[in-house]
């Protein structure tokens, strides 16, 4: 019987790879990504997402709230969808007048700070989202999230 | 491939072979994109889903403690991924609708291309197979859909892909597969 099992998960598995396979595009995208690891810079850690903490799903977009935490710097985030364009608000504390680079996986967009740490972007795509800026005289870079 | 193999590729990845990481891709890109499409994820989602799953553990080399664990790591992240997806709007796709009625493009070569009747026969079959498949209830086809992307006899991804206890599994995998016998067999001519 469970080498019945065994043939009819090995027989799935097999019609899996034919009817609904990894899109080669995207594993690509995936092994281009070990370019993506931060060799010099310092990771910020995802500490808080309003969305990690709610159980009910919501219809269309609120705002979301996301904290970042570097060793002596955290990055505020908040983001809003109006008709499926995002906004970002974000904030580095303690304040610093810096550039903040908005990584997408297709392009970068390169922001500067107000002179209190700052900064905001527009017309965001969904999709996977990292931001990194340089405080403290080092690399900070948040870990990705899914805008 | 086994955990310790796994293991091996991470490590050697994390001191910058970019071989090892291509090699660690290859060989969990499938248990990742089971994770997404089993939430029941668009093409879309499930692409983003998938991404930033790989994205931050790129990010992480240097950070995970056990690295014969990655799999586990990767199926934890993605179903977080997946359910905040979910939880801000996403339309989930139903599991009776298309996606696995697509004209197989150019991801998937054998199936455009198989001249030999033999092979034609044995990709109609898998064609029919994944039809019955999709006809299973919901938790039947996520728990399938899981495992079939994980190692075979190994459930702990598909434990923290889904937020089973362990122990539940090869109970429910069994169950699943006997619905799934019986659609294959029970079922009327399509």
């Amino acid at each position: 019987m469970t080498e019945d099992d065994d043939m009819l998960e090995n027989d799935l598995r097999r019609a899996a790879d034919l009817m609904d396979p990894v899109p080669a595009a995207l594993l690509q995208s995936a092994v281009e990504a070990f370019a993506l690891r931060s060799l010099a810079a310092e990771l910020a850690a995802l500490s808080f997402d309003s969305l990690a903490e709610t159980t009910t799903v919501r219809s269309g977009y609120g705002t979301r709230l996301l904290s970042f935490d570097g060793a002596t710097h955290t990055v505020d985030v908040e983001l809003s969808f109006t008709d499926g364009s995002g906004r970002l608000l974000g904030s580095i504390h303690p304040p610093e007048e810096t550039e903040v680079s908005v990584e997408r996986p297709e392009h970068t967009v390169v922001l500067r700070t107000d002179p209190f740490g700052r900064f905001s972007c527009r017309d965001l795509a969904p999709g996977p989202l990292s931001l990194r800026c340089r405080v403290g005289g080092a690399e900070l870079v948040t870990e990705w999230i899914t805008v | 491939m086994d955990s310790e193999s796994i293991g091996r590729l991470f490590q050697a990845a994390a001191k910058g072979d970019a071989a090892a990481w291509k090699a660690l891709v290859e060989r969990l890109s499938p248990l990742v994109w089971s994770v997404a499409r089993a939430h029941g994820l668009s093409d879309a989602d499930a692409c983003e889903a998938y991404q930033t799953t790989w994205f931050r553990l790129a990010q992480h080399l240097d950070r995970i403690r056990d690295p014969e664990r990655v799999s586990t790591w990767l199926a934890t992240t993605a179903r977080n991924e997946c359910l905040k997806l979910i939880r801000s709007g996403r339309k989930l796709v139903a599991s009776d609708t298309e996606s696995f009625e697509r004209i197989p493009d150019d991801r998937t070569p054998e199936s455009v291309f198989i001249e030999d009747e033999e092979a034609r026969d044995e990709a109609e079959r898998h064609r029919q197979l994944w039809q019955a498949f999709r006809e299973l209830g919901d938790k039947c086809q996520q728990l399938l859909r899981v495992l079939i992307g994980s190692p075979p006899h190994s459930y702990q991804e598909a434990a923290a892909a889904l937020g089973l206890a362990i122990g539940s599994i090869g109970p429910m995998r069994q169950r699943c597969l006997r619905q799934l016998r019986l659609l294959l067999t029970g079922g009327g001519n399509s």
